[in-house]
């Protein structure tokens, strides 16, 4: 029963979302409650779930606790960190549960160290993508010498310095013409037949859980 | 149900054939839905039955998941394996499960230790799952590490930077990145790169792939992810599915190339019957 229960709830849940999604009269239907206030029953789920999945971030918060005070308990390597991890977890949660999401010093702490920290980190992008960059296009073989030129072009027809060049309202449009041609046929023809390959994947993937094929998240191989 | 009965009696003109949602394509997309469902079952039910089903493609990427694992066992460092947020519902995590109890299943063989990073906490109790399995299936449950299953930050950049982190401290001689990724692929997969881990990443993220490409060793693309996820259970039943996903692309492609010669010869029958 361990295994058939979760294989039926899934199979039933998802003939539920997809009946949901395709039949008019069932996506429409609305609930009263006892207030007298009606909404609609697939956002009544929806919101279960969300509400089930908030109650599941104790899960995660749990893990994190275990974890760290495991390192501090064993003083593994850089176990302070791990101190100043609890601390910040749970001192951020409590503080935002006085304060409310609004809070001065809530708001104060996001807007002056997540904000920042944020942005840190997305631009290390910048620099990873020329890291990156330079060993996919070192010219080893006929695609990635063509790959080369193609980025180029992209790269040239993105820039002023391209325009200035080969101005876009020269021959063939310039850089920016070329750029435009390749992002607007081969460019989406390539990237239509991928998300077309991806909807049928994601399809038979649907099918095969529902089907009660694909067992391997029930941790049977 | 008498609320039902009304609300349908009262509502019903507004609907496509009196039932379907009023949204482009609903109904094509029904009976697509359901052609594909009877394919698919047609191609399992065969392989099932023992009888003949057509060839299915060779994907590399998948053989490079052994060869991988292999190298971390032999240089005795860990395997990272990591699918962002990715949650319960989503179909993309089913397929990352497949490719995680293949993983673990490896590691549990060659006594290699694990590292799975999650920024889904529902997600992660899963894993947990199957990662303990596969070391029970290996008949050495002492060797799962539940430390091993981490839970990060559901906060896109801090796990980023906390993968990063342990990449970065563990060292991993593999790392494995599968499923949907954002901004912070390139992020994760050039601290891989940093530490000299062979890398195969996995993703149905159209944006992403070209980075993936860039920075890993091995990337499957688009629904390579999802025909991947089937052929490593090596189960000709799950074959079945995958020799009906690739029908029902080239029948795809038939209907793209009708629909293009159509167009050409202004009759629009095939548009207006997929946009119904």
């Amino acid at each position: 029963m361990r295994r058939e229960i979760p294989i039926i709830l899934t199979i039933v849940f998802l003939l539920v979302r997809a009946l949901f999604e395709l039949i008019g009269p069932l996506y429409d239907f609305q609930i009263t409650f006892p207030d007298g206030t009606k909404e609609n029953l697939f956002t009544t789920i929806s919101n279960a779930v969300v509400f089930m999945s908030v109650v599941a971030l104790f899960m995660g918060m749990w893990n994190l606790t275990r974890n760290h005070v495991g390192n501090i308990r064993r003083k593994r390597e850089n176990w302070p960190y791990s101190i100043w991890l609890l601390v910040l977890l749970y001192g951020y949660a409590i503080l935002g549960i006085i304060e409310g999401m609004e809070g001065k010093h809530f708001d104060w702490i996001y807007n002056g160290v997540i904000v920042p920290l944020d942005s840190t980190t997305l631009s290390l992008l910048a620099f990873f993508i020329a890291s990156a960059a330079y060993r996919a296009f070192r010219v080893r073989s006929l695609e990635a010498g063509l790959m080369m030129v193609v980025a180029f072009i992209i790269m040239m027809g993105n820039t002023s310095l391209g325009n200035a060049i080969w101005s876009q309202t020269s021959w063939l449009g310039g850089f920016k013409g070329i750029r435009d041609w390749l992002m607007n046929v081969p460019n989406a023809a390539g990237f239509r037949a991928i998300n077309l390959g991806l909807f049928i994947g994601g399809y038979v993937a649907a099918v095969r859980v529902a089907l009660g094929l694909e067992r391997r998240y029930l941790g049977q191989d | 149900m008498s609320d039902l009965l009304l609300f349908l009696a009262a509502e019903a003109p507004k609907y496509k054939w009196g039932i379907f949602r009023d949204v482009k394509g609903c109904v094509f997309g029904f009976l697509v839905g359901i052609a594909l469902f009877v394919l698919t079952y047609i191609m399992i039910q065969r392989a099932r039955a023992g009888l003949k089903i057509p060839e299915i493609r060779h994907i590399p990427g998948l053989e490079a998941f052994e060869e991988a694992v292999g190298r971390a066992t032999e240089m005795g460092r860990p395997v990272h394996i990591t699918n962002y947020y990715e949650y319960m519902g989503d179909y993309d995590t089913f397929a990352f499960w497949s490719y995680l109890a293949h993983v673990a299943k490896l590691c549990a063989q060659y006594d290699t230790r694990i590292i799975n990073t999650n920024s889904d906490y529902l997600t992660m109790v899963v894993n947990e799952e199957i990662i303990r399995q596969a070391y029970l299936e290996a008949g050495r449950p002492d060797a799962f590490n539940r430390d091993d299953v981490r839970f990060l930050s559901d906060w896109q950049f801090g796990y980023t930077m906390g993968v990063a982190g342990i990449v970065a401290r563990e060292k991993p001689a593999a790392q494995f990145l599968i499923g949907y990724f954002y901004a912070e692929a390139l992020i994760i997969a050039e601290s891989g790169n940093l530490v000299g881990a062979v890398q195969v990443a996995a993703t149905s993220a159209t944006a992403q792939m070209p980075f993936f490409v860039a920075a890993c060793d091995y990337t499957l693309i688009g629904e390579e992810y999802y025909a991947g996820a089937a052929l490593l259970s090596k189960e000709p039943v799950i074959y079945g599915s995958v020799v009906a996903e690739d029908l029902m692309r080239v029948a795809f492609y038939a209907l793209i190339i009708a629909g293009a010669i159509l167009a050409t010869l202004k009759v629009d029958a095939l548009r207006n019957a997929v946009l119904f």
